[in-house]
């Protein structure tokens, strides 16, 4: 049974609208704009959603977590083309007309997010930014650059969850103190050693796991940070002219990721507190507990931009928000020669030089 | 490349606030000053004294070290541990070294406080023992924390010193040291005030207060001891005695030289072993006075002691003292018989005859510059480094002479080489290089006047290659080359040797360098990302619910200390080597110089 889809039209040309930086949705035909709310009145869609709960989600998931993951096929609202899917995408384009089609199957009820950062960078910046991160590299392959275009970014907004959670602990060290001193015949080193304890707790907001089997965890992490003041309510108008995924690692699998970085914190935290007067601290036991973690369902928004060279695929990712560029680069042999070889002929010249000057 | 210059700046910046940090202090900060080895206070109460001391030692001009310990390995006396404590620790203040140290040994409840450089001078008998009752009465009163104890020290300590720059009064060096009620030896004068060296006459080569030798012994040792007296012309005694009279056995042996009269000739001279079984401080020591201190030096003595060592430790006092005698006969005939052409006249080998003596204002260049004493150079050779040390000799004003000799005379090769240059009146700016044959050939170099700042570069090692291959003809030939370039360029040509480890060091931090930075530019071609969750942190959720801290054990780990090694220049004080002690200052009757150990 095909699901129903949603696609913002021009109220005054019925032409299809885009999400534009300044936070309107804008006819690319006639050139008007139109506020999100205002044309979410119109579009008079479903009552208003409920947010994404966690509990809730867990519920919905019994037996139906093999239906979530199965093919979807969409009706095109402009040219009526049937749009097969995987089960977890959001947002598309109908590859006939190029139509903006969101699959609000994946955005409604227990599915819906929380919120949404909306794109700050436009892809022209994305490009921009993109290319200004390889000029910074030296090592990069001159023909890498030139063998690709860069316009083919691409906007998707990537579901990320955001976990909360107090952490509480305590952790124990042995320290030493070092003292030295020295009589007729001897120097003397003392070492002291003490049990050094130290118990806290704090809480962590908005740790980010992404929530997309699709990106790869150390890209996605790499694009932090976020600036969640800028999130927003949840709304499908946001998706339009991007693409966009719902979850397919659900937030129980994802937790223990932000579970280990926020114990880390913490870790790290009473270590400083730990560490004052001692020459050093080893640690011997650590105990954090995690507790009322909660989570927050959100898309954030990333350009992907896949290039291929020497018969390997390299993703970079742009935080669409920042404009921060993350992925990694190849490495050309012939520069890292070149590199290698001034800095150390510079060097082993000044050293030659001044061990001259020294023993002469 | 603003970045290049920006680390520039800083760099420079950081360099000028921190030029008032290189200002040298009038004491040296290596070393705390509280030294509390018993750990007696605590580490915040060490800590405050040590604030409390350093707060003084600029204004009142003194250093007032303390060293407290309940154990430690060595059997030196506490005024002997406490002067070494001293020295080694670079304490004092000023150029005099000034301070009063305070040597406390709790186990065996001993307390010792010594006035170094200007304290000694400055603080008197009366106020000496005024600040040790005071201290004693405090460690008596069981009320008194070892905290107060030590900082009512100091505040006595600091008030004395303080008082006596307001009123100094000096102290008499000279007066009769306190005994305790013990009568003095007869040949201790009442009053040693004004005191000057005499030749005594009828002197005892023997004088044995210890009663140690038997009757056939001591005749038989005194005889030895006439005779080689006489013969050498010497001032020689040997000594023994069981009681040191409240004195150092330095100071009771130099005072035993000086106050009987011992010295000879115009020097007055004198050298005594003295064998003390003072049950407080048993031990031997050759001390000498006046002009044979620079002969008794720290070679010499360390020499006697490993001599004698295995002969008094097992009990055979006799025997040691034959064979010092031995030694100082042997020692004084090698100066004295068949000497080179150039020692004047009745004088005797290194410094014994040479007080006063003055160096010649300038290079005199009819003297010869090379001596060649072996017969190792041939004419031609000869004649060419004569005329290059002639030239540079006139050219940078200094007397640039080579000595060859096929034997030394004193004890130490340098000590010859001086009494050369010396007694041929070379000028008292120049370079003296010596080849010297004692168990082959030996070089060195000696360095006078403006010509001293050569003295580091090393000349005469440079030509030890030559030296082991038994050329030292070629030696003296690389050597008139070497000092022609070291004049000219005031630093010596660099050895291939030396090149090469240049650039095999250059190659080295290259190779380093150049990893490094491949390293850094490579981790910019990958992913980083972020560990741990700090920057999540809720703001002002963080707080210490908890802290403990407490002491568990600790571990003591104990490394030799380096000890001095055998130097080419004449006696040293202070030191001490394999057990043996070496010290020179001033008795009641003059300067000496002393060298033994303690058994």
């Amino acid at each position: 049974m095909p699901e129903q889809v949603v696609s913002y039209k021009c109220p005054a040309c019925g032409a299809a609208l885009r999400y534009t930086t300044t936070g309107k949705m804008g006819c690319i035909s006639c050139g008007n704009s139109y506020e999100v709310e205002t044309l979410e009145k119109l579009a008079q869609e479903e009552k208003a959603p409920k947010g994404f709960n966690w509990e809730a989600y867990r519920e919905q998931l019994k037996g139906s977590e093999e239906k979530l993951r199965n093919t979807v096929t969409y009706i095109c609202q402009s040219c009526g083309a049937a749009i097969e899917t995987d089960g977890v995408t959001a947002a598309t384009h109908c590859p006939y007309c190029d139509n903006e089609v969101i699959a609000m199957r994946q955005l409604t009820g227990g599915l819906r997010p929380n919120g949404v950062i909306p794109f700050a960078v436009t892809p022209e910046d994305a490009v921009k930014a993109v290319r200004a991160h390889f000029r910074k590299k030296p090592l990069l392959p001159r023909a890498f650059l030139s063998r690709h275009k860069l316009s083919k970014v691409k906007g998707i907004y990537v579901p990320f969850w955001l976990f909360n959670a107090g952490v509480h602990g305590d952790m124990s060290f042995d320290g030493t103190r070092v003292r030295c001193y020295s009589d007729n015949d001897y120097n003397y080193t003392e070492t002291s050693h003490f049990l050094v304890n130290v118990a806290g707790r704090m809480r962590f907001c908005h740790v980010p796991v992404d929530g997309s089997v699709k990106m790869d965890d150390d890209l996605m992490d790499a694009l932090e940070p976020f600036d969640y003041s800028g999130l927003k309510p949840f709304d499908p108008a946001y998706l339009s002219g991007f693409l966009a995924d719902r979850f397919d690692e659900d937030p129980d699998k994802s937790f223990p990721r932000a579970s280990d970085r926020m114990q880390a914190g913490a870790e790290s935290l009473l270590r400083a507190e730990a560490g004052g007067g001692y020459a050093t601290l080893t640690l011997k036991r650590s105990g954090m507990e995690l507790d009322d973690p909660s989570v927050q369902y959100v898309l954030l928004p990333v350009y992907i931009l896949n290039l291929e060279y020497e018969d390997k695929k390299y993703r970079f990712a742009v935080n669409g928000q920042t404009g921060k560029v993350v992925g990694e680069l190849p490495v050309s042999k012939e520069m890292s020669r070149l590199y290698f070889g001034t800095a150390a002929a510079a060097a082993g010249a000044l050293t030659t030089f001044l061990a001259y000057l020294l023993l002469r | 490349m603003k970045r290049v210059f920006s680390c520039a700046f800083a760099v420079l910046l950081v360099c000028l606030l921190c030029l008032p940090a290189f200002a040298e202090p009038s004491f040296d900060t290596s070393y705390t000053r509280f030294n509390d080895y018993a750990q007696s206070v605590t580490e915040d109460e060490e800590s405050e004294l040590n604030k409390k001391v350093e707060a003084q030692i600029e204004s009142l001009r003194m250093d007032f070290p303390a060293c407290v310990f309940l154990e430690r390995n060595s059997t030196t006396t506490l005024s002997e541990f406490g002067a070494d404590f001293y020295t080694r620790n670079k304490f004092g203040y000023g150029e005099e070294k000034s301070g009063v140290l305070l040597v406390l040994d709790l186990k065996n409840a001993k307390v010792k406080i010594l006035y170094f450089g200007e304290a000694d001078t400055l603080i008197g008998e009366p106020t000496r023992d005024a600040i040790t009752d005071s201290f004693l009465a405090d460690c008596r009163d069981d009320d008194v924390s070892y905290f107060e104890l030590y900082s009512h020290y100091y505040d006595t300590v600091f008030a004395a010193v303080e008082e006596a720059r307001t009123n100094p009064t000096t102290t008499d060096p000279n007066a009769s040291p306190q005994t305790d009620g013990k009568p003095m030896p007869a040949w201790y004068p009442e009053n040693t005030e004004g005191f000057t060296d005499f030749h005594g006459e009828d002197l005892p080569p023997v004088v044995d207060d210890a009663h140690i030798f038997t009757e056939e012994q001591f005749r038989e040792l005194s005889d030895k001891i006439s005779a080689m007296t006489k013969r050498l012309g010497i001032g020689y005694a040997a000594f023994t005695s069981d009681d040191n009279h409240g004195l150092t056995p330095e100071e009771y042996s130099s005072d035993f030289l000086h106050f009987n009269g011992y010295g000879v000739g115009d020097g007055y001279g004198a050298v005594v072993f003295y064998l003390s079984l003072d049950p407080e401080d048993r031990c031997w020591l050759t001390t000498s006075i006046n002009t044979y201190e620079t002969l008794f030096n720290f070679d010499v003595t360390y020499e006697i002691d490993e001599m004698v060592d295995s002969s008094i430790r097992g009990g055979d006092y006799y025997e040691a003292f034959l064979m010092h005698a031995d030694y100082v006969d042997a020692l004084f005939s090698n100066m004295s018989e068949n000497l080179p052409d150039w020692y004047p006249e009745g004088t005797r080998t290194y410094a014994l005859d040479r007080q006063g003596r003055t160096f010649a204002p300038s290079p005199d260049a009819s003297k010869p510059r090379v001596t060649d004493g072996a017969g190792m150079l041939s004419a031609q050779q000869m004649q060419l480094c004569t005329q290059t040390l002639q030239t540079l000799s006139r050219q940078y004003g200094m007397d640039l002479v080579v000595f060859i000799d096929s034997s030394c005379r004193t004890p130490k090769l340098y000590q010859y080489a001086e009494d050369f240059y010396y007694y041929n009146g070379y000028a008292a700016d120049g370079i003296c290089l010596y080849i010297v044959n004692r168990d082959g050939f030996q070089v060195g170099a000696l360095y006078y006047g403006k010509a001293e700042r050569y003295g580091t570069l090393g000349i005469d090692r440079k030509l030890s290659n030559s030296i082991k291959n038994g050329e030292p003809a070629s030696a003296v030939e690389e050597y008139v080359e070497l000092l022609t370039f070291m004049l000219q360029h005031d630093r010596l040509p660099m050895s291939w040797a030396k090149r090469v480890f240049c650039v095999v060091v250059g190659l080295f931090v290259g190779w380093i360098v150049g990893k490094t930075v491949l390293k850094r530019l490579k981790k910019r071609m990958t992913i980083d990302s972020p560990i741990g969750a700090k920057s999540y942190l809720l703001d002002g959720s963080f707080c210490v619910t908890g802290r403990s801290s407490s002491f568990l054990y600790s571990t003591v780990t104990k490394t030799a200390r380096p000890k001095p090694t055998e130097s080419g220049s004449s006696g040293s004080s202070g030191s001490s080597r394999g057990g043996s002690s070496y010290s020179s200052g001033r008795s009641a009757g003059g300067s000496y110089s002393s060298g033994g150990r303690r058994f």
